[in-house]
């Protein structure tokens, strides 16, 4: 009965927060997160009103729970949210984030 | 110019989606939340993961952003060593990068096990997969360990 009960209490997953870098480019940001033993079918993200939400399933056990990654970053309206591309290799999950045209910086000769 | 901003003391998720705007409802009556009260943050660094079989020894050890040949395992006796350099130096020399903020180490290390049964190390294999290392070694074949009934006689 006691095991019962502990079971139900059991947390579905532990839930940590992946180390991230974020490099800042002339046309955009790069944003490289390091999630261990997720596979990119695994990796849910979101983006839109001016947040960005990534989480992913590993394969990896923490103390017998598996275990889920997940952080959030808020985003400025420069962020072309429909051109957002990402790709997972290795374990790091890379995320494109474009800036709207608008955005990027002109370069302006003065004669 | 920034694109985007760190959220440190983030609601879970669940939450948010549950009752859109209760991340600043609560902000504004508690003021700003420790992350521990919220999330379980840790480094994740090379953490591993051994499970003992009843015929092999797996190992898993994430170290996310490396390749295969960045390994280096040695097996002996019962000692386990892993071994990786980190290329990340060697590979953005040269390159004029601008990190807003970069949290991932960028590091070797070297780990060092000591299994608790005996192995076959010749017969280990190491695989590695989605940014985790998978190590299996078979246990060497036990002994009979059947358990033995001892008769207690008299003495004088």
């Amino acid at each position: 009965m006691k095991n019962e009960i502990s079971k139900e209490n059991a947390p579905e997953f532990t839930t940590l927060r992946p180390a991230a870098d974020v490099e800042d480019t002339a046309t955009g940001v790069i944003i490289s997160f390091e999630m261990p033993g997720v596979k990119s079918s695994d990796i849910d993200i979101e983006a839109g009103n001016g947040m960005l939400k990534i989480e992913g399933k590993s394969s990896l056990c923490r103390r017998g729970v598996p275990v889920m990654f997940k952080r959030s970053f808020y985003i400025s309206d420069a962020v072309d949210v429909d051109k957002i591309s990402a790709s997972a290799k290795d374990g790091v999950v890379t995320l494109n984030l474009p800036k709207v045209e608008n955005a990027v910086p002109k370069k302006i000769k003065v004669n | 110019m920034n694109l985007l901003a760190r959220r440190d003391n983030e609601l879970p998720m669940e939450l948010e989606r549950t009752f859109p705007g209760v991340d600043e409802f609560i902000r504004n009556i508690f003021g700003p939340l420790h992350n521990d009260m919220l999330h379980q943050h840790h480094n994740w660094g090379p953490v591993h993961d051994l499970k003992v079989g009843e015929k092999e020894v797996s190992l898993q050890l994430a170290c996310p952003g490396h390749k295969p040949e960045d390994f280096d395992v040695e097996i002996t006796g019962n000692l386990i060593s892993i071994k990786t350099s980190c290329c990340c130096e060697e590979k953005h020399a040269g390159e004029n990068r601008h990190y807003t903020f970069k949290e991932r180490p960028c590091m070797s290390f070297e780990e060092s096990l000591h299994l608790p049964v005996k192995v076959i190390g010749g017969e280990a294999k190491a695989v590695y997969e989605h940014g985790v290392l998978h190590i299996t070694i078979p246990r060497e074949n036990k002994k009979s360990t059947k358990s033995r009934t001892i008769k207690v006689s008299c003495g004088k």
